[in-house]
């Protein structure tokens, strides 16, 4: 027995060694698999150290509070948020913002309350509830566009919108990890005053600037001066993705008074407990303070680290999925390479079975090959995956925006090396079995065009058999991930469906039919036995292995496409004109000879391609789609905000007319309204709001909000007609003109018109053209509360089509009516103006407008930007992962071709003999596999299409038109090609420079 | 016959036909052959091309089995036996030798020559002694350690001579054994095979086209078209003449190994 496994051993390794390429090739294959599953698997591990790393330090103390987000209604049922803020307001705790209506833990008594500042009472429950020191720390919230989100340097000209700020005490902030400058200096030392800032690394790169410059930050009355630089990383995360991404600043809470429109507040509170409490204790404290304050909310290092453990796990499944849909790819690899070197090697297992080896000792023989292949190539493929991991680090570090620490682990190279050989021996069991089955006679005829098959039932059983293995073998690998009773049960029934197709292939098969023909009783016996036993036990199978249903679907699904492909590489062999050329003829035919193989190396190249087609496309249809949004809907591409007056309004109004470049300009007030009823034209009669609300609420349409009435009618834009009214779809009625200007009499039923946003829920009020719309002008900035507020009527000319899933811009109000439709005096809630300006004049109109205070310019091209930045952030990590399927595919398609080449030698050499040139050779095999990497292309990339499609009706509705990203997915498919020839020239460079009498002698 | 324990036949062939099928046309290789081949005989089978030689020695050999008819080697009923039973009979009692050598590419000479011993459900000798000894005794103790395609095509055939005898089978089966040698290293290939009939008393039966090797077999059967040629046969009777003459010139000294030797 020993003696007959080292026989296999040695045998196997002389071949392996022999045929050095195509081991090399095999090898890889399975490396490229098992390196996706160690490097992803490593990722996974480093991800987890990150996140459950020093919980204090992420969370910058053992407990923050912040005021309630109230997200979690849905939980606690009964909290009311305006109730709650309300309660936080009277206890002098919450404070609300003078101009916009924010909600802040106050710092200072309110005036009029006879308490302490929120802050203090914090303080002081603390003091009685924990036995030890308590120090606490707070972040001045800086939320608003024209408060500290721009930031310019005069002397470089440069400016930035939307920055993260950090508002805090700087000798204080962070608790827990100390924060240094790139010179080494605490950020206690360099943020002393309140024109001190210390910028991050890349603002400062972006700014252009460096320690000792000047920055103006919006709506601060002073310059700041820098007086620091840190590591971007030093304030990121994954709960903090946009400190990495737009950059940040720390500047001191000594700076409040710099800030006209903001008050002085927390927006949150750092709460360092001495005396190492433990992480049950902290997370008992913060509940009993979200009981004593209902209306905050904490985070305890114990709710970071569920936080934590949560999102690490979510990664390690996803990480799992995408390594093993890898090695799948590989693993097709390894099947064609087993079945050429079972093909290849005919005569010498007719030989060996001449000599006395039995068929099973030859599948044994082939299947020690396979394995040995399956731990080298694991072995390689440990190593690379660990270089990968180093590699797409970087990926994942913006993904998260969190840097980690690479550690070689390991868990994840035995992980890989027992998957590795596992698949490969599963993959490689087919072919093997088909070599048991040579027929020895054929020692004595040898011939090239005999390919060992292993006979139909057979195959169908050994395929069920590896459906089986690689079901286990997902089933350890991604544990809990595939539980729940209902895919149980399907897997049950998959596994019993199975196990009937199994057994009745066995019976067709002649299993046990010999001694079944004895008599009639022992015939019903295998019949019974057969039909009634395998599906019971696929079953049970199912149940315990519901990895089995996965393993159905993909098998399933890959032979579909198998099937495809195969087809469409006869069609293309066949009905492609070959235009009298001989090389694309003869291309064409080999590509014809091989139909499977050909079929499976691509299937390989079209799994990669589609995933990455996948992502990219729709990173590139979103962004194309928000920019076509952009320019539609806004009506113009830079928007001026303007808190204030109509003073402001008036100034604004006057810069714009006198800058050069500005084409045109619509200015804008935004009202908060408040529905009173409405008129029902057709019906004639009144609608009082509840009429209409139980309208919504009774709807039939799973679109439908219930509570969108109140917010989708909560407000309106005051602006212009003459220009820049958004470019949008009408679902009924018309556009505001140059004609609505008035004058309006109300008495004689001449209405200011309203163009609303007509969604599910304004559909479903049934309100109409014609109709006419009260509504009270409420509001938080006007400040006067003990007066009636006035009352607007409109009349609705037009209704804009917002039905159905889809994305809408609008920097004011959903809805609109001329400026003079609203009462003169009343003052908007926001000002803005809409404005179309030459790219080139931009820079001056910012500089012109922010002369004026407390206005801030936008460019609408700045969100796209950032869309961008935030997309590119979130798909970098997994185009990474798609992208290593895509280099397995590649690997795939070079083993197909060392294959093809090697089988090829003699008819190579034919060639060669009768006059062809090498790189005429070269050509031919390009000429079949650059038509092959089009066959993929167009595969995946469609396939890819089509999952965008899906994905895009979903999200944007109608009007796809101009948001398929042609280009990409030409760019995709071009790619394929060049994997297909890539692949090809380096691996057939060698087969076509052979001496022909070398192969046509001894081949 | 099987009833007398094979002593008197290591081969016996009763009435075998074997057709083989071509894509649609039905070819009848084998058209009823009855043979007998007693111990120690060294026997060829010659005929033209297509004329079912090599048909024949593959269900001697139970590489093949027959359509019809019945095939005893050392008296056991080869005829039904499953491919597992078939494949023990070839380990112990039949070594073959092919044109093309079919030596395992990737193993040396001694690999090679050991494997049927390890193979074998019974060992009758220590695999590694065995192939040393056989290796020596055909003249290749040097080369043992080669792989084939670091020897020669004597070389190569003698090196598969010896894996045909690793077992010490009673019968040996060859498929134009020197065709793809020169004169000289045929003449090599045949004293061995003569040597083992000699000597260890092995029956050889030999398939070939070459008269001159024809020549020096102790017994001829010639087929035509699947069957054993009629004494009435131009055909046959042609070639047998021919091979006649061939075996008077080598009594006379005429064509001899050492003119084979001077001549190179």
């Amino acid at each position: 027995m020993i003696e007959k496994l080292r026989f296999y051993t040695r045998h196997s390794l002389n071949d392996l060694r022999v045929n050095g390429r195509r081991t090399l090739f095999a090898l890889l294959c399975i490396a490229a698999g098992v390196a996706s599953i160690v490097s992803l698997q490593t990722l996974g591990l480093m991800i987890e150290d990150a996140l459950t790393g020093s919980l204090q330090e992420i969370n910058r103390g053992d407990i923050r509070v912040s005021t309630a987000n109230f997200y979690d209604d849905e939980e606690e049922g009964s909290r009311s948020d305006d109730q709650e803020v309300l309660r936080g307001q009277a206890a002098g705790v919450l404070g609300k913002g003078k101009v916009y209506g924010d909600t802040y833990i106050t710092i200072e008594p309110v005036p009029g309350l006879d308490q302490p500042s929120g802050l203090e009472q914090i303080q002081d429950w603390f003091e009685r509830n924990y036995d030890g020191e308590v120090t606490l720390t707070y972040r001045q919230p800086l939320n608003s566009v024209d408060a500290g989100q721009a930031l310019s340097a005069p002397e470089k000209d440069t400016n930035k919108t939307f920055i993260q700020p950090y508002f805090i005490e700087g000798a204080q902030y962070p608790f827990y990890g100390e924060r240094y400058t790139e010179d080494g200096e605490l950020l206690s030392e360099v943020l002393t005053g309140p024109n001190d800032i210390v910028i991050s690394r890349n603002l400062a790169d972006e700014m252009d600037v460096e320690v000792g410059d000047i920055l103006r930050l919006s709506g601060a009355s002073e310059d700041f001066t820098i007086t620091g630089i840190v590591e971007t990383d030093e304030e990121s995360g994954y709960e903090n993705i946009l400190g990495a991404l737009l950059g940040y600043y720390y500047i001191d809470v000594s700076a409040v008074g710099l800030f006209d429109s903001i008050d002085p507040g927390a927006e949150t509170i750092y709460v360092k407990l001495e005396g190492n409490p433990d992480i049950d204790e902290v997370d008992a404290l913060g509940e009993a303070l979200e009981r004593r304050f209902s209306y905050l909310n904490t985070t305890t290092t114990a709710d970071l680290e569920e936080m934590n453990s949560q999102v690490s796990d979510a990664i390690n499944k996803l990480v799992i999925v995408m390594g093993l849909i890898s090695l799948l790819i590989g693993g097709i690899g390894i099947v064609n390479t087993m079945l050429v070197v079972v093909s290849r090697r005919t005569t010498e297992v007719a030989v060996l079975k001449t000599i006395g080896l039995e068929g099973d000792q030859v599948t044994v023989l082939f299947l020690v090959e396979a394995i040995l292949m399956g731990v080298f190539g694991s072995l390689i493929g440990i190593v690379l995956g660990w270089i990968a991991a180093y590699v797409i680090k970087g990926g994942a570090e913006s993904f998260l925006a969190q840097s980690l620490t690479f550690r070689i682990t390991p868990l994840p190279a035995i992980t890989g090396l027992i998957v590795g050989v596992i698949v490969t021996a599963i993959f490689g069991f087919l072919p093997t079995l088909a070599a048991g089955q040579v027929r020895p006679n054929l020692v004595l005829r040898p011939s090239d065009t005999v390919i060992p098959k292993a006979g139909r039932a057979r195959s169908f059983v050994a395929l069920l058999f590896v459906m089986l293995s690689l079901s286990l073998v997902t089933q350890v690998l991604t544990r809990d991930l595939l539980s729940g009773s209902v895919l149980r049960n399907s897997a049950m029934g998959a596994g019993a469906f199975l196990g009937l197709l199994m057994a009745l292939t066995m019976i067709a098969g002649g299993l046990f039919a010999r001694w079944a023909r004895r008599n009639l009783f022992t015939r019903i016996l295998r019949w019974g036995l057969f039909l009634a036993l395998i599906p019971a036990a696929g079953a049970v199978y199912g149940y315990a292995v519901p990895a089995l249903l996965i393993l159905f679907g993909a098998f399933i699904t890959v032979g579909v496409l198998y099937v495809v492909l195969w087809v469409l590489i006869w069609l293309v062999g066949r009905f492609f004109p070959s235009w009298r050329l001989v090389d694309l003829r003869i291309a064409l035919r080999s590509m014809l000879a091989a139909k499977g193989r050909n079929a499976s190396t691509l299937m390989a190249l079209v799994i990669g391609v589609f995933t990455l087609s996948l992502i990219t496309m729709l990173t590139t249809a979103i962004t194309n789609r928000f920019e076509e949004l952009l320019v539609d809907e806004v009506g113009g591409n830079v928007v001026v905000f303007a808190s204030g007056m109509f003073s402001t309004l008036d100034e604004v109004e006057q810069r714009l007319s006198e800058t050069e470049g500005v084409n045109s300009y619509s200015m804008m007030g935004t009202y908060e309204l408040e529905l009173v009823e409405a008129y029902d034209k057709s019906a004639e009669r009144t609608l009082s709001y509840s009429v209409l609300e139980s309208r919504v609420r009774n709807a039939d349409n799973e679109y439908v909000d219930p509570d969108a009435l109140e917010w989708r009618l909560g407000s309106a834009d005051a602006r212009d007609v003459t220009s820049n009214l958004p470019d949008v779809t009408f679902y009924k009625g018309r556009q505001l003109n140059e004609s609505d200007t008035g004058p309006w009499n109300p008495d004689e039923g001449v209405y200011p018109p309203i163009v609303i946003s007509a969604d599910e829920a304004i559909v479903a009020t049934e309100l109409d053209i014609g109709d006419l719309l009260t509504f009270k002008i409420t509001g938080s900035g006007r400040g006067d509360y003990g007066k009636v507020p006035p009352q607007v009527t409109f009349e609705i000319v037009g209704m804009v089509d917002r039905r159905g899933p889809q994305v809408s811009i609008n920097f004011g109000s959903a809805n609109y009516a001329p400026r003079s439709g609203f009462p003169e005096g009343e003052l908007p809630d926001q000002i803005s103006a809409i404005v179309d300006v030459d790219e080139d004049q931009i820079g001056a109109l910012r500089r012109s407008l922010s002369k004026i205070p407390g206005v801030f310019v936008l460019e609408t091209r700045l969100l796209n930007d950032l869309l961008n930045s935030v997309i590119e952030q979130f798909t970098s990590f997994p185009i990474l992962v798609a992208a290593l399927a895509l280099v397995v595919g590649g690997i795939v398609i070079a083993n197909s071709v060392a294959l093809s080449t090697l089988e090829r030698r003699r008819e190579i050499a034919i060639m060669k003999s009768i006059g062809l040139q090498r790189e005429r050779v070269l050509g031919m095999l390009l000429l079949e596999y650059g038509v092959m990497g089009c066959i993929g292309g167009l595969i995946g990339v469609g396939l890819g299409g089509l999952g965008l499609l899906f994905l895009l009706i979903q999200a944007f509705g109608g009007e796809l038109g101009r948001s398929i990203p042609y280009m990409t997915a030409l760019t995709l498919m071009g790619l394929c090609v060049m994997i297909a020839l890539v692949a090809a020239i380096v691996t057939a460079w060698g087969a076509s420079g052979e001496k022909p009498l070398n192969v046509l002698r001894y081949e | 016959m099987a009833g007398q324990n094979g002593n008197e036949y290591v081969v016996q062939t009763q009435n075998v036909k074997k057709d083989l099928r071509l894509g649609e046309i039905t070819v009848h290789a084998v058209r009823g052959i009855s043979l007998a081949v007693t111990r120690g005989e060294f026997i060829g089978i010659i005929g033209p091309s297509g004329s079912g030689k090599s048909t024949l020695l593959g269900m001697i050999g139970g590489l093949d089995s027959p359509t019809a008819g019945e095939v005893f080697i050392d008296g056991e009923d080869i005829t039904n036996l499953d491919e597992r039973a078939l494949t023990r009979v070839r380990n112990e009692k039949i070594g073959f030798v092919f044109q093309f050598f079919n030596l395992i590419p990737t193993l040396s000479a001694l690999e090679n020559v050991a494997l049927p011993i390890q193979f074998a459900h019974k060992r009758k000798y220590n695999p590694t002694k065995r192939a040393k000894e056989l290796l020596d005794l055909f003249g290749l103790g040097d080369r043992m350690r080669h792989r084939p395609s670091q020897l020669s095509g004597g070389e190569q055939q003698r090196v598969a001579l010896a894996r045909a005898l690793a077992n010490d089978p009673p019968l040996l089966l060859g498929d134009e054994p020197t065709g793809n040698l020169d004169t000289f290293s045929s003449e090599i290939v045949m004293k061995a095979l003569r040597d083992v009939q000699g000597e260890l008393g092995t029956t050889v039966i030999i398939v070939t086209h070459n008269m001159d090797i024809a020549a020096q077999m102790d017994r001829l059967v010639s087929l035509v078209d699947g069957k054993v040629a009629e004494d009435v046969d131009a055909r046959s009777s042609a070639r047998l003449a021919a091979i006649e003459m061939l075996r008077d010139k080598r009594a006379s000294g005429e064509i001899s190994l050492m003119s084979s030797i001077g001549q190179r």
